[in-house]
């Protein structure tokens, strides 16, 4: 059983929204992840592949963002298009991948703040508008500009960085 | 997880699920799927099937005046647009039924609009009496090719014949007929309607302005010119041990569903789907590289092939001793949120009906909290309001209760809430 941040009624492992007082049940109570030691940060972001070695990302390719200072990688599985943001209470369109458990409001991820979508072959990403910007490699991506994403490219929320990689295993 | 006769069979059912592994753990854990039936696209389909419409209205005393007036051009409405190969029955009840309208005539447009014009307001309500005849004039012309649909309009509570009502809706349901129940106004019993069209896989809908009505009756009426399936039923047989802990029509007309695994979702219509929420909890899952919650039997009636479609899919999700944190899809999330306000709404009724007042109070607090939050103030005051009149008089305003219970439903699928503006 996992507690409710908010009215602290018990409830079972896996559930999305408190029975008692529909709060968002965080899923740090329920899926701990492993934060890697600071100087990984840096060994992440120094692996990165020089830009002539990148190859683009493809709509067949299994991919995973991994976000700066943690090993887990989250996959791109199941869905044509996800928006990266911070799912808060009394939002009306939930975020598909949820950064708040990697302190993204302290960051400056926006609520909606960037929009991923497989189109033809390429992998997109597009700025939502948001408040801090989206970066891939530094560069600035405009909103409805949306710029095409390779393998190892730095994704940059505001102050939170991500790296895209194509997986080698099987998740 | 997509059915593997998606693209020759006429619909098809694929399931999301909220994680795709299951954790190893030695308790209970969660999870929730969510169902979506669609319908294939077939060539040379596009003759839809012929309706047979039963149109059951209440004609008791608080009916007269502007309620029948409306109800009457409603039906004309409807007749005017009924295609070649479609019947219409039309049944007035009040302590009596009436049949106005059967369904082995053919009636023209003048003649009925005549007969409809006859209608006075008298009595009390006797919504078996209306609902019986509705039934048995679809039974006349029911054939394996045809949709057949009760609409019963009512604005009060029928006394001493729920019990006989609900066997009727649960035959109608395994003869393939659907009930719309719409309740107009305040008096009605929602607990009532609501049971009678889940039944059969249907929607109660609540009418608080009689204006509209007529364009709700419109929106069925051509939704049910298109039907692709009707009779859509998902049996849930779930493993030893998994309890299906609630289920939920998100889309079209969002609703509970009868307890129980036999899931009654109603129509299919041309260029739309049905989505249905599973909660389910599984038993400690710990020594085992996979499992099966459950195996989901789909079947549906085709009334263009006069056929019915049986398929089975099976839920089954690999355990994994750290699951690595995966997207949820967003509408999942969002129809477990709305849902999850739903049922609280829900439970506060029947805490109330209990004798817990301090917790249907405090729930209904945590409910408009969380509306305020989402943008909905007008729905929330209205859900402040229920509270502080249940702290005062300790039972709900009948208003009140169905403006909250609808109004949290219309938020599960804004397009086809059940509480029509």
């Amino acid at each position: 059983m996992i507690s409710c941040h908010v009215c602290h009624a018990s409830v079972y492992y896996g559930t999305l929204f408190c029975p008692e007082c529909c709060a968002r049940v965080s899923e740090d109570a329920s899926s701990p992840t492993n934060a890697l030691p600071a100087d990984k940060v840096e060994e992440i972001i120094a692996e990165k592949p020089s830009d002539g070695s990148r190859s683009p990302l493809q709509s067949g390719d299994s991919i995973s963002l991994r976000v700066a200072g943690n090993n887990v990688g989250i996959p791109l599985f199941g869905q044509q298009e996800y928006i990266l943001g911070r799912a808060e209470k009394g939002q009306a369109v939930i975020p598909d991948i949820d950064l708040n458990r990697f302190g993204a409001h302290e960051k400056g991820v926006s609520r909606l703040h960037c929009h991923l979508r497989f189109e033809g072959e390429s992998l997109l990403a597009v700025d939502l508008g948001s408040a801090n910007g989206t970066f891939i490699n530094d560069i600035r991506v405009l909103p409805d500009h949306p710029a095409p994403l390779s393998d190892g490219d730095i994704l940059r929320l505001g102050n939170l960085v991500i790296e895209v990689t194509r997986q080698s295993g099987a998740y | 997880m997509n059915n593997p006769s998606a693209g020759q069979e006429p619909l098809y059912m694929e399931v999301h699920v909220s994680r795709p592994v299951l954790r190893a753990l030695d308790e209970p854990q969660v999870l929730y799927t969510m169902a979506t039936i669609r319908p294939t696209q077939q060539e040379g389909e596009n003759v839809p099937p012929p309706l047979n419409l039963s149109l059951v209205l209440d004609r008791s005393t608080s009916m007269a005046g502007e309620r029948l007036d409306t109800a009457r051009v409603s039906a004309e409405n409807i007749i005017s647009q009924l295609r070649p190969q479609d019947r219409i029955a039309i049944v007035t009840f009040s302590d009596r039924a009436e049949v106005l309208i059967s369904t082995d005539s053919s009636l023209p447009v003048p003649e009925a609009r005549a007969r409809l014009s006859l209608i006075q307001a008298s009595g009390g309500t006797e919504i078996y009496q209306g609902l019986s005849a509705g039934v048995n004039q679809l039974r006349q012309v029911r054939r394996p090719n045809t949709v057949d649909h009760v609409i019963l309009l009512t604005d009060g509570r029928t006394y001493g014949d729920e019990a006989s009502s609900l066997q009727l809706a649960e035959e109608a349901a395994q003869e393939g007929i659907e009930i719309t129940a719409m309740g107009i106004g305040e008096e009605w019993n929602d607990i009532f309607l609501d049971s009678l069209a889940t039944k059969t896989g249907g929607q109660a809908v609540y009418i608080d302005n009689i204006a509209s009505l007529g364009p709700f009756l419109q929106q069925k009426f051509l939704g049910l010119g298109l039907v692709h399936a009707d009779q859509v039923v998902v049996e849930v047989e779930t493993t030893p041990g998994v309890t299906l802990q609630s289920s939920f029509r998100v889309n079209p007309a969002p609703m509970p569903l009868h307890e129980g695994h036999m899931l009654r979702l109603g129509s299919l219509f041309a260029g739309n789907n049905i989505t249905l929420l599973m909660e389910y909890l599984i038993p400690p899952v710990s020594q085992m590289d996979s499992y099966e919650i459950s195996r989901l039997h789909l079947s549906a009636h085709l009334a263009r092939r006069s056929t019915n479609l049986r398929t089975v899919l099976s839920l089954s999700l690999p355990v994994v001793q750290e699951p690595v944190p995966a997207p949820i899809p967003g509408s999942l999330l969002t129809a477990v949120r709305n849902v999850t306000l739903a049922r609280l709404d829900e439970k506060a009724l029947v805490d109330a009906q209990t004798g817990h007042l301090n917790l249907a109070t405090t729930r209904l607090e945590r409910l408009a909290t969380r509306l305020f939050e989402m943008g909905e103030p007008d729905l929330a005051k209205t859900v402040m309001d229920e509270s502080t009149q249940l702290r005062r008089s300790h039972s709900f305003s009948e208003k009140g209760k169905k403006a909250v219970k609808y109004g949290t439903r219309g938020l599960v699928d804004p397009k086809h809430g059940g509480k029509l503006k």
